[in-house]
């Protein structure tokens, strides 16, 4: 039987991934508020170190792309079935660099929050912010927290904890 | 009688409620954009009261701050700001807080809110 979990706790990195979201993914809030993220297995072996000697702005690059590979690969159908919970992650992390011509990166919440409501039923039907907010942001990044640690035990040789939350799809 | 809301001060405040409880009664059990989420009383709250105009919801927020500062509040803060993580999104709640809370008075919205969000569970 595989050792338990010796990885980052689901609570620490789904705090990490709120505060990402709230800040928005870019270099520097992964560089503030991303060290749960970066303290992953499956984070540092995507981690390409830059040439040395490298300026902050370099290490911060380094981390945001690792954290953005991961995290790409991650927001897919095999790990989150529910294709409003991947659009939601897409856009409102953001993943995606930018919508319709418009940058996504380092734009405010409700903006990302808005176009994630425009996006994320099928059709013309629009969901407010607020209700991608509480209804859907929370169940996204839940899933995306379980995704991750099931991942880095896996990476580890480890069992997944027990205590992870159940998701329904 | 349903609707009289004496303990609510502030008209704005009391047509939110009012209003609120209107569309919650008159709509389907799950949204109108995804079957898979419970057109629960909180998520009409929250939406009869964000899809107002800024005027409109200063208006309110005017009656909370002011008419009604002895309004007591039941739930915890984690509760009620679990989601929330910006000014705009605290006050966002806080309102709905105020608005399900008075509305918990009235069993016919309390059973129907259970209904629905047991449904979808």
């Amino acid at each position: 039987m595989a050792p338990e979990y010796s990885g980052t706790p689901f609570s620490d990195i789904r705090q990490c991934l709120t505060a990402l979201v709230r800040h928005c993914l870019t270099p520097q809030t992964v560089g503030d508020r991303g060290a749960a993220l970066l303290s992953l297995k499956i984070v540092e072996d995507e981690r390409t170190p830059p040439a040395e000697p490298a300026t902050d702005d370099q290490h911060e690059a380094a981390d945001m792309a690792a954290v953005l590979s991961v995290l790409s690969k991650v927001v897919d159908k095999q790990h989150i079935p529910s294709s409003k919970d991947r659009r939601v992650l897409r856009f409102v992390l953001p993943i995606y660099e930018d919508h319709d011509g418009a940058p996504l990166r380092g734009a405010p919440l409700l903006s990302r929050r808005t176009i994630a409501g425009e996006e994320v039923i099928d059709g013309d039907k629009v969901v407010a912010p607020a209700t991608i907010r509480t209804s859907y942001e929370p169940k996204a990044l839940d899933w995306l927290g379980v995704i991750l640690v099931q991942l880095e035990a896996e990476r580890r040789g480890e069992e997944p904890p027990a205590d992870l939350p159940h998701l329904a799809p | 009688m349903p609707g009289a809301y004496t303990s609510v001060r502030g008209a704005a405040l009391v047509g939110l409620i009012r209003e609120t409880r209107s569309a919650f009664l008159a709509g389907p059990p799950v949204a109108t954009y995804d079957p898979e989420l419970p057109n629960s009383l909180r998520l009409v709250a929250l939406e009869t009261y964000t899809g107002k105009d800024k005027s409109d919801q200063l208006v309110i927020v005017a009656d909370v701050i002011g008419s009604d500062t002895d309004l007591l509040i039941e739930r915890t803060p984690e509760d009620i700001f679990r989601h929330a993580g910006n000014a705009g999104a605290f006050v966002e709640d806080l309102v709905c807080e105020i608005v399900c809370q008075v509305l918990s008075t009235d069993s016919e919205i309390v059973a129907e809110d259970q209904s629905r969000c047991r449904t979808a569970a």
